[in-house]
C-alpha cells in the first residue's frame, strides 16, 4: 500500500485531523473494514427499530452482508493485471471509507461512445460517518466521499481514460454524485434495478480535480 | 514499484494496424490497449477457472452464444 | 487471498482545494449499487421493481404496500410483546439481520423468513407469500386489509387502542 497524507474534518469540533489515502488495498482489507463496520451497522439498525422509523428512511445499504458474499468477491481481487482496484481512507487507525473500481468492459454511454471508463462498483463510508437525523446521529468525519472519488478519477487518468468514471447510485446518494461530484445523471437503468446511472466525462473530471 | 521493464513485441503489419485502430477508437495509447487486453484475459481466466462461463448475448434476438475459452 | 501490489497513483503535493471541497461536501450518503447488484444483494420489490419506492410501475405499489404491511405487522407485534429486537428474533427463530431487513421493508422478505414468521404469529404462510409478491395470484381482500392496517398504525412506542384493533384485524385476515 502507498499511503498519501490527507485530512478529514471532525464534525464535532470542526477541526481538520490527519488521515491517509490508500490506493492499493487487498480484498482482506475490504473484509476487515466490513468486519469493523458490522457492529456499528447493527447499532444503527437497533436505533432505527427502537424508534420505529419508516423503511424508506433507513440507509439503503444497511442490510448488505459482505461476509456472506465473501466467496463471490474472489474475482475482484486486485493485482497488476486485475480489472479491479481498491482504495481506502484511514483515520484513527480505522478504515473510514472504501471504494472498489473496475476498468475493463465499461465503455462510456456518453456520445460519441466506446471509450473506457473506471466504473465504481462499491463505495461506502463507515456507519459512524453517516448523518442520520432520524436517530439523532451526526457524522464523525466529513471529507471521505469526495476524496475516494478523487482517487478513482486519478486511476482513470493513470489508465489513459482521462478521468472518465461511471456508477449506479443508490437513490439516497444521487444528490452527492449530481452535486459535489458534478456527474451527469443519465437516468434510471432498467438493466440495473432501475438505479440511476451517472458518468463523469473528461471535462467534468478536470473541473473536479481543479485543473480547469 | 515504479521501475518498469521493457519487452519487445513482434507484430505483423496487419496486427499492428489492428492495434493502431483499437488505440484510435478507444483513445488510448497502444501500450494502454495491450494492458487492457491483458486485464480482460486475466479476468476471463479467473472466472472460467471458478467454473463460470462467458457468453455473448443478442438481446434483440434473445440468443446467448457461449464463448469457448481454452487453457 | 494473496495480494500483489499495484503501481502507486501520483497525487499532487498540494491538494488543499480538493480537501476543502471534500470536507464541505454533504457526503453522508455515497453508496452505489454495482457490486451489490452483481452479487445478488439488491433484491427487487418485484420483477419490474426498483430499489427506490417512489414512482413505481402500476403493479409495484401493491407489492411494496404488502411489504410495508408485513414490516408494520412485525413492528407492532414486537411492541405489543414488549420485547427487544434480539428477543423477538430468538422467539421467531430468525437471525437479527433478517429481522432488521424485515422491519426495514426495503425488499420482499425471503420465503424462509416468511415461513418462520407465519409459524411464530400463527398466520397463513401462503397469504404472507401473496402479500409480498412471491405468488402471482392476487388477493384483493387481503390487499384491502393491508391498506387499512397501514392506515391505522403509526410509529408510537405503546400500541393505541385503534392500533391494537388494527393489528388483531390484520392477523385475523392473515389466518386461514
Amino acid at each position: 500500500m502507498s499511503p498519501h497524507a490527507t485530512t478529514l474534518r471532525r464534525v464535532a469540533t470542526g477541526k481538520q485531523e490527519a488521515a491517509e489515502l490508500h490506493d492499493a488495498l487487498s480484498l482482506d482489507d475490504l473484509l476487515d473494514a466490513e468486519t469493523l463496520w458490522a457492529p456499528a451497522k447493527i447499532q444503527v439498525a437497533k436505533a432505527f427499530l427502537a424508534r420505529s422509523v419508516a423503511g424508506e428512511q433507513w440507509p439503503q445499504s444497511l442490510h448488505w452482508n459482505w461476509a456472506e458474499k465473501a466467496r463471490g468477491l474472489k474475482p475482484y481481487a486486485p493485482g497488476p493485471f486485475s480489472a479491479y482496484r481498491l482504495f481506502g481512507l484511514r483515520a484513527e487507525a480505522q478504515w473510514q471509507g472504501v471504494l472498489l473500481g473496475s476498468c475493463v468492459a465499461h465503455p462510456t454511454r456518453l456520445a460519441p461512445g466506446g471509450q473506457d471508463l473506471v466504473y465504481i462498483d462499491f463505495v461506502e463510508s463507515a456507519p459512524w460517518n453517516w448523518a442520520l437525523p432520524a436517530i439523532g446521529q451526526i457524522p464523525r468525519f466529513k471529507g471521505i466521499g469526495v476524496q475516494l472519488v478523487e482517487l478513482a478519477i486519478r486511476w482513470s487518468v493513470d489508465l489513459g481514460f482521462r478521468g472518465r468514471l461511471g456508477l449506479h447510485s443508490l437513490p439516497q446518494s444521487e444528490a452527492f454524485y449530481r452535486g459535489p461530484c458534478g456527474m451527469t445523471d443519465l437516468g434510471a437503468d432498467p438493466k440495473a434495478h432501475a438505479l440511476h446511472y451517472f458518468e463523469l466525462d473528461e471535462s467534468q473530471a478536470r473541473v473536479f480535480l481543479g485543473e480547469d | 514499484m515504479n521501475d518498469k521493464r521493457t519487452m519487445t513485441l513482434n507484430l505483423t503489419p496487419a496486427e499492428m494496424e489492428a492495434l493502431d485502430a483499437l488505440a484510435r477508437k478507444k483513445d488510448l495509447s497502444k501500450t494502454a490497449v495491450i494492458r487492457q487486453a491483458l486485464r480482460l484475459y486475466q479476468l476471463v481466466d479467473i472466472r472460467v477457472a471458478q467454473g463460470e462461463k462467458l457468453f455473448f448475448e443478442d438481446e434483440l434476438q434473445k440468443k446467448k452464444l457461449e464463448l469457448m475459452v481454452l487453457g | 487471498m494473496a495480494h500483489t501490489k499495484q503501481n502507486p497513483l501520483r497525487l499532487p503535493k498540494n491538494r488543499d482545494h480538493l480537501i476543502a471541497r471534500a470536507i464541505d461536501a454533504d457526503d453522508s450518503c455515497i453508496s452505489v449499487g454495482g457490486l451489490a447488484a452483481n452479487l445478488g444483494m439488491l433484491r427487487d420489490a418485484g420483477r419490474t421493481g426498483s430499489v427506490r419506492r417512489a414512482a413505481p410501475a402500476p403493479a409495484a405499489p401493491l407489492r411494496s404496500q404488502g411489504i410495508e404491511a408485513v414490516a408494520r405487522l412485525v413492528q407492532l407485534t414486537r411492541r405489543r410483546l414488549g420485547v427487544s429486537p434480539e428477543q423477538f428474533a430468538a422467539q421467531t427463530d430468525l437471525e437479527l439481520r433478517e429481522l432488521v431487513a424485515l422491519e426495514s421493508a426495503q425488499a420482499a422478505p425471503e420465503p424462509r423468513v416468511l415461513y418462520q414468521l407465519s409459524q411464530a404469529l400463527e398466520v397463513s404462510y401462503e397469504k404472507l407469500l401473496t402479500l409480498v409478491g412471491h405468488r402471482q395470484r392476487r388477493d384483493e381482500a387481503l390487499e384491502r386489509e393491508a391498506l387499512l392496517f397501514e392506515a391505522h398504525s403509526g410509529p408510537m412506542d405503546r400500541l393505541s387502542k385503534s392500533e391494537s384493533r388494527a393489528l388483531q384485524d390484520f392477523i385475523r385476515a392473515l389466518s386461514d
